[in-house]
């Protein structure tokens, strides 16, 4: 089972990852860190600047209004004041006669205040006198008017401006009675002075406003004097003030109509110059209408109204001194005093923008730099490293002893290439019998590590591939199921662990190629091609030793027959029940000392494979058989998943038995890997081989059925089950002994196995 | 076999501390190559608790060092040093079950909690150890519920878990049950085949007979230290 742990204990950079996390968050922390202290000082000073500011400007709206009230005060205090002297002055009574102190003070008031447009003088017996300026044909000229009631006229009297009178016209009066006016009555309200409300004159497209007062004359009775003030110049006034960029003022009364300011004259048309309907126009004065709702709850005072999505700051003041119920009232938007703070907060936030991004680009070339460094010092240790683990290998090749003797082992070979190469097996194989096959002599698996050896390829099977390797170069494909030559080596042999590309250096001696290293999957094959180049080398002595010994051995004196007809398969026994034959004494029941049993267990692995079994199985078996009649096995039964081959039954050791289930099983193996590889499947099998203790009868009757049992047996299928890989044959310490002076073998090493207690297994690889 | 030249657990004269440990405060000495098993003989099964904590490297040494699979334990930071306790697998005298989960739960936790292995996985290879001990499946019910002999397979099962690099194995086998130790001794070589160390505490030594071959040492944990004995074949 794979392990995959979440801390390396091994690994001593685990504690660095911190600190490159560090490394690489920090800078980035630092600059977010800078960006956010920017942003809250920055708004900071801007909310203090602006405070500071709005602050400053309702000051500045105090003094405006102040100065607006002084002048609206100013504006309209010529009415009291002349009604106080009109009081003190006109005492003489109102007649026929023109009141000469009325017009002499009249015209004096008119030449020097311009606000004021006229006066009225009228008594309670109807009598009535108006002075205001000439038309503009009479240059300072002023125009007297009296009320003839008798012919119901008013006659107009026009002076030039030395006094010399210009010309005298009679108009209509139309029933015309001062006292019915409301300025006159108005007047018996309040004494003193009357403020009318302000009142349109169509024809001069003038709002007017008059101011009148009671007066006693000598002869008894009561007059009115008014002075009337055109409200307009107070509208001029007002548009010509100055408030911020764009503020304005007006003049409301306290039911919100209009007296004086900013679109008088659009509210009066729109209004048709009726007072009363000059109200404040909610839609386009929101400002102005939502602080007279304020004044109405607060009273004076400055506000900040937001409208049209702008802040304005507003200012609202009572007039009642000058003129009960006026309110004047004052706007500005805020950014006319405060925009200069704004715009100086958005050109700091930008500097400190471009300093963020310096900041950034610093900070980014930091990290940059950081992990470039930390590449570099990664790339330093991993070839350091690399290094080393040559230095190491080399070592621990060259610290090998007997590295070139081939009776000794050297798994070091292919195990430290494997490491070096990064592959995931690697394999050495070395040509027997006249280059007509390739034995496994050493395959290491580096994602199991474990070893293995003893696979055989035929040249028949081959023939392109050995073609390939017998020129002697490096074999080298990424995807070795498409190149041809390599195409049945890649199914045969790399199907086995799935590997898709491969490295090969033949092994070399005397010029002829002797076999080859084989790397499966290796992630880094050129870098070590050198030390490739020394196994292969060193491979090449072994093997080339290997082959003197096995010529120099002469081959064990034939002390048994080869003549196997002798024997006879027992068939019928094995795929098919027959009748027993130990009746016959063909095969006595009993206890067997030296039982040659091998267990051939096929893994199921093609359970979901799209592939027609029956077919393969069938041809397979055809092949079995052929194979167990060629070397006269006596008996081979097929249970299940396994086949069993009973090599012979006999109380003494029967070499010619083992070796032909020997024979036949390296025939079965080689006949299962080309069937299996043919048909798409993997060759998932295992084969385990033992001689020893077991029980053979036929048992039952009719038919009787030819059974084994017992140690050999449990053994041998043990031995199967526990094959280090699959098509390997391994066999037990017994068999070994046995077949070891007929067959290559590898020690696979110590065991426990049930019943035996450790101890050693071989892989058989092939024959000598 | 594993060609690692480093050794899986060294003792290079560890003296422990007393008041901690409650083993004698003297040198204790040990080297335990890959795939080499140690057959430890101690009558006090709390002392060779205290020696397994040793060699696990949770006990503070006053002189001397401990290695593990050449990491030393004394300056092994300390998520590390935990990491490395999840390559032993261990069998305890007392059992060191938690009866609130179930066993296949405190079989797999110390695979669960190390690794990044899936469960399905990790509870397929628990089936396999489980059938290979001789239980039919992987145990469900809690430890506290299980017969003697099943809560002794299932440490088994425990300590084999996850193909550990050194196994501390206090007791493992009771020499009444001598069906499990079939299965215990074929893992335990297959475990030193892969180059596991293995310690193997007992306090009957008959129980090693036959046990015999290469790379296996033999030593008696008294008062006076871990003493070497005499292979007899």
């Amino acid at each position: 089972m794979p392990v995959s742990e979440i801390i390396d204990p091994a690994d001593s950079d685990a504690g660095n990852r911190r600190r490159r996390f560090i490394e690489v968050v920090g800078p980035i922390l630092g600059v977010i860190l800078v960006v956010v202290v920017i942003l809250v000082v920055a708004l900071h000073s801007y909310h203090t600047t602006r405070k500071g500011v709005i602050a400053l400007s309702q000051d500045l709206l105090r003094e405006q209004q102040k100065h607006i009230t002084q002048e609206v005060s100013d504006y309209l205090a010529p009415a009291p004041a002349t009604a106080t002297v009109a009081r003190d002055l006109l005492t003489d009574p109102v007649t026929e006669e023109p009141p000469r102190i009325f017009l002499a003070y009249g015209a004096s008031m008119l030449r020097n205040v311009s606000q004021v447009e006229s006066f009225y003088l009228a008594d309670d017996r109807g009598q009535f006198w108006f002075i205001d300026r000439a038309p503009r044909d009479i240059a300072d000229g002023m125009e007297w008017v009296h009320l003839d009631r008798k012919k119901d006229v008013f006659r107009h009297w026009y002076y030039d401006k030395s006094g010399k009178l210009v010309r005298t016209t009679d108009t209509p009066a139309k029933h015309y009675d001062p006292r019915q006016r409301p300025w006159y009555e108005g007047a018996f309200d309040h004494p003193d002075l009357n403020w009318s409300d302000p009142y349109p004159t169509v024809a001069t497209q003038q709002l007017i406003v008059t101011a009148a007062s009671v007066l006693h004359t000598d002869d008894g009775h009561q007059a009115v004097f008014a002075i009337n003030i055109s409200l307009n110049r107070l509208t001029d006034f007002l548009a010509a003030m100055k408030i911020g960029r764009s503020g304005q003022a007006v003049v409301v009364d306290q039911k919100g109509r209009l007296v004086a300011g900013t679109h008088l004259l659009d509210v009066a048309k729109a209004a048709n110059w009726s007072f009363d309907r000059m109200l404040l126009n909610p839609k386009t004065q929101p400002v102005f209408t939502r602080a007279l709702a304020l004044f109405h709850i607060y009273g004076s005072g400055v506000h900040l109204i937001k409208a049209h999505d702008t802040q304005y700051v507003t200012i609202m003041a009572s007039l009642h001194h000058i003129r009960p119920g006026w309110i004047l009232m004052l706007n500005a938007p805020e950014n006319d005093f405060a925009a200069f703070t704004a715009a100086a907060g958005r050109q700091g936030l930008l500097f400190s923008l471009v300093i963020v991004v310096l900041a950034a680009l610093l900070a980014g070339f930091l990290v940059r730099q950081s992990r470039r460094s930390e590449r570099l010092q990664r790339r330093l240790d991993r070839q350091q490293a690399q290094t080393r683990a040559e230095s190491n290998a080399l070592n621990a090749l060259a610290g090998t002893t007997n590295l070139l003797d081939p009776t000794h082992d050297a798994p070091l070979l292919t195990q430290r290439l494997a490491e070096l190469a990064e592959s995931r097996r690697v394999s050495l194989w070395r040509t027997v019998g006249n280059d007509e096959r390739l034995l496994c002599e050493d395959a290491y698996d580096s994602d199991s590590d474990t070893h293995s050896a003893g696979m055989e390829l035929s040249h028949d099977d081959l023939g392109a591939f050995f073609a390939l390797l017998l020129e002697g170069d490096v074999i080298e494909s990424h995807e070795a199921g498409t190149q041809e030559g390599l195409r049945t080596f890649q199914r045969i042999v790399m199907t086995q662990i799935d590997a898709r590309s491969v490295y090969i250096q033949p092994i070399q001696a005397r010029g002829s190629v002797i076999g080859m290293v084989v790397l499966e999957d290796a992630r880094r094959p050129h870098a070590v091609s050198h030390v490739i180049a020394i196994v292969a080398e060193i491979a090449a002595i072994r093997f080339a030793a290997l082959q003197g010994l096995e010529n120099e051995t002469a081959k064990p004196q034939n002390r048994h027959t080869d003549d196997r007809s002798a024997v006879e398969t027992r068939m019928n026994e094995g795929f098919l029940a027959a009748p027993g034959e130990s009746g016959s004494g063909a095969f006595a029941a009993g206890k067997y000392a030296m039982v040659s049993i091998a267990t051939i267990l096929f893994e199921d692995t093609a359970a979901d494979s799209s592939v027609d079994l029956i077919p393969v199985v069938q041809t397979l078996v055809t092949k079995f058989q052929e194979v167990v009649r060629r070397d006269h096995i006596f008996s081979a039964q097929i249970l299940g998943n396994r086949v069993v081959l009973i090599g012979e039954c006999a109380q003494e050791p029967d070499i010619d038995a083992v070796r032909r289930v020997a024979d036949a099983l390296l025939a079965l193996r080689e006949i299962a890997l080309i069937t299996l590889s043919d048909a798409e499947l993997t060759p998932s099998f295992r084969i385990g081989l033992d001689v020893g203790r077991a029980f053979g009868a036929v048992l039952g009757d009719d038919p009787g059925l030819f059974n084994v049992w017992g140690e050999a047996a449990q053994t041998s299928e043990l031995l199967a089950v526990s094959a280090p890989d699959s098509g390997t044959i391994q066999v037990s310490e017994t068999a070994y002994a046995l077949l070891r002076d007929y067959y290559l073998f590898r020690p696979r090493g110590m065991f426990y196995l049930p019943v035996l207690g450790i101890t050693n297994t071989y892989v058989l690889a092939a024959r000598r | 076999m594993n060609e690692d030249l480093s050794s899986v657990l060294e003792l290079r004269d560890a003296q422990p501390v007393f008041e901690e440990s409650g083993l004698t405060a003297i040198a204790y000495s040990l080297r335990l190559m890959p795939g080499d098993c140690a057959l430890i003989a101690c009558r006090d099964p709390t002392r060779a608790s205290r020696f397994a904590d040793l060699c696990s490297g949770l006990i503070p040494l006053v002189s001397g060092g401990i290695s593990c699979l050449g990491l030393d334990w004394m300056t092994l930071p300390e998520r590390r040093a935990w990491a490395l306790r999840g390559r032993i697998g261990r069998i305890m005298q007392k059992g060191a079950w938690i009866d609130l989960f179930g066993t296949d739960l405190n079989i797999l936790i110390q695979q669960l909690h190390h690794t990044k292995t899936p469960t399905d996985t990790l509870v397929a290879e628990a089936v396999r150890l489980s059938r290979l001990f001789g239980l039919p499946g992987l145990p469900t019910l809690s430890p506290d519920r299980l017969s003697d002999a099943d809560r002794a397979k299932s440490a088994c099962v425990r300590a084999f878990m996850g193909e550990p690099r050194l196994l501390l194995l206090e007791e493992p086998v009771d020499p009444d049950t001598t069906d499990m130790m079939t299965p215990f001794l074929a893992q335990l070589t297959a475990a030193r085949e892969r180059g596991c160390g293995v310690i193997w505490f007992s306090r009957t030594p008959s129980i090693w007979h036959g046990y015999v071959g290469e790379g296996i040492q033999r030593y008696r944990l008294l008062d006076e230290g871990l003493l070497p004995v005499k292979q007899v074949h």
